[in-house]
């Protein structure tokens, strides 16, 4: 329990300074934001903060670096390594709630903001904020809290066992992060233009070139059909991938013989 | 930890990295607090050894127990232990003030008035950034949270890289004070210098090439060799040379054995200390040595 604790602690404060300094980046970008339309006289088109890349960047961050620096530090204090996953689950579970609450808060501010200042100087602002009128009640608030954190956690739970790999099999795991997309591309796409290739030259050697244009959407459609199954599956498909990560990140660093430590 | 009195032992323990042996079945058992050391040249296996019993690392074969269980991924084992490293590496802790508030949480013994003592006693900014520290100060910084944590086995690696000699006399006279004022700890120090460690210490293992090479307190040990010197020394009968030299005509040889009462005539015996014993065993590629 005290390796536990002391991991968390750890954690905390570590990642205390960088959640500091993403709100005040945040905080900057916001008043900046509501501050420019009256110096460079234009109307402001606000429509809420809801552009969670920022967020998504921090959280990986965070827990690319627990599983790879933090890790290092903690295993040689010496501390378990059980104890050590445990904490940085705990970490990227708070964290992940500490972002959807910046979102929320950002967004509710942003829509009162944006109201005051519609009434002060309709010239400059006073766009539609259906964002975050839709959050700014009780409900909608608790649906795009779970909903960010959603996002945010399974990321996070990406992003660490990525650098667990990374650390334990770091050229095996950069050829697979490569190759394995660029192999499923190719073993997609290929066999696709090289019979639209083959359907089209037929076609054209047949001289009626009217119908290539039949052949191409033939091929695409396979295509299309594959991007849809994984577009229908997406939710099942993710959430599977991010429980079978937890415990495989765990196996992966528990075995993992850090360089230094 | 349990309430055997095992501290820590290994039991033929190997460690391999592919061809190169870094522990070839190294043999050793603590069970009682005091002040050890592990000495051993660099590359002797001495951080191997440290690495497995604090379960940073697995062996090869044989067995480390630590509080009498397996230290590997054991959090009631890993509780007990405290580590100076031999390197800078404090991972996202910004200062030393914010490393002491993480190891309160970290050891369950932790003495914050002791760490202050430490901090004034090695003269150390708690707020400056460790990482703009000189390697000295790094050190100290290490040693004060190690003797601070209470931890019932706190592991010295190096513990004097970067030190200036007034540091180093500092930390070994802190040693024996806190070995004095908490019995109950057990103080493991793996170093290569051996004489300014040798009056701090309670046991001594010497390691070499990943086994254990010979073992005691360091009475003991150096009691097992002498020095005779003389115009014409000779190795007496049921003693073994270590080393023979010459120096402006007198003959110096370092004999393990029986140290004999009475001198031959013409020649002084004086003990050896425990460097130079280690030195003997260990070098075996030096000018003068027995083996050449």
């Amino acid at each position: 329990m005290r390796g536990y604790l002391g991991a968390l602690n750890y954690f905390a404060r570590t990642t205390k300074r960088n959640v500091i300094l993403i709100v005040a980046l945040l905080a900057a970008i916001f008043i900046g934001m509501f501050a420019i339309p009256p110096i460079f006289k234009y109307k402001l088109s606000y429509n809420g903060m809801g552009d969670n890349g920022l967020y998504l960047f921090f959280m990986i961050w965070v827990m690319f670096r627990a599983a790879r620096r933090d890790t290092i530090f903690l295993t040689s204090r010496p501390i378990a390594r059980r104890s050590i996953f445990l904490a940085a689950m705990t970490e990227a579970a708070a964290l992940a709630a500490i972002l959807a609450l910046t979102v929320i808060a950002f967004q509710n501010l942003g829509y009162l903001l944006n109201g005051a200042l519609t009434k002060a100087a309709p010239q400059y602002y006073g766009a539609s904020n259906y964002l975050a009128a839709y959050t700014f009640t009780p409900a909608g608030t608790w649906v795009e809290f779970l909903d960010s954190f959603r996002r945010f956690l399974p990321f996070g739970i990406f992003a660490y066992t990525y650098a667990c790999f990374l650390t334990r099999w770091k050229g095996l795991t950069i050829g697979l992060s490569v190759g394995v997309p660029l192999l499923l591309f190719a073993m997609l796409l290929l066999p696709v233009i090289q019979n639209f290739l083959t359907d089209f030259t037929k076609v054209a050697e047949s001289g009626n070139t009217a119908s290539a244009l039949v052949v191409a959407p033939k091929w695409i459609e396979i295509a299309q059909n594959v991007v849809g199954w994984f577009g229908r599956n997406f939710r099942k498909i993710y959430w599977t991938v991010c429980a079978c990560c937890v415990p495989l990140s765990f196996f992966v660093m528990r075995t993992t013989r850090y360089a230094g430590s | 930890m349990t309430d055997t009195n095992l501290i820590f032992s290994a039991e033929n323990l190997t460690r391999s990295y592919g061809k190169k042996a870094a522990l070839a079945g190294l043999t050793l058992t603590c069970d009682k607090p005091g002040i050890y050391g592990l000495l051993g040249r660099n590359g002797a296996g001495k951080s191997t050894f440290i690495r497995i019993l604090t379960g940073q690392d697995l062996p090869t074969s044989g067995k480390a127990l630590l509080f009498d269980t397996n230290p590997f991924d054991n959090p009631a084992a890993l509780e007990g232990v405290c580590i100076a490293l031999d390197r800078s590496e404090f991972g996202g802790v910004k200062n030393l003030r914010e490393w002491m508030k993480v190891s309160a949480s970290m050891y369950s013994d932790w003495d914050q008035s002791a760490a202050d003592k430490l901090t004034a006693r090695f003269e150390l900014d708690p707020r400056k950034k460790l990482r703009a520290m000189s390697r000295g100060m790094q050190t100290a910084a290490m040693l004060l949270i190690a003797l601070s944590s209470g931890a019932p086995l706190t592991i010295f690696d190096e513990p004097s890289l970067g030190l200036d000699a007034v540091v180093r006399e500092r930390f070994y006279d802190m040693l024996l004070d806190f070995r004095n004022r908490q019995p109950k700890r057990t103080f493991l120090l793996s170093t290569h210098l051996i004489e300014e460690v040798s009056r701090t210490l309670d046991y001594v293992w010497m390691i070499e090439a990943g086994t254990l090479l010979a073992q005691g307190t360091v009475a003991e040990l150096c009691g097992t060799a002498y020095q005779l010197s003389g115009i014409g020394a000779a190795v007496p009968q049921g003693a073994r040379l270590l080393r023979r030299e010459e120096i402006n005509g007198i003959t110096i040889l370092t004999l393990s054995g029986e140290r004999p009462t009475e001198a031959p005539a013409g020649c002084a015996v004086s003990s050896v200390s425990l460097q130079r014993l280690f030195v003997m065993l260990t070098d075996n590629h030096a000018e003068g040595s027995a083996d050449k």
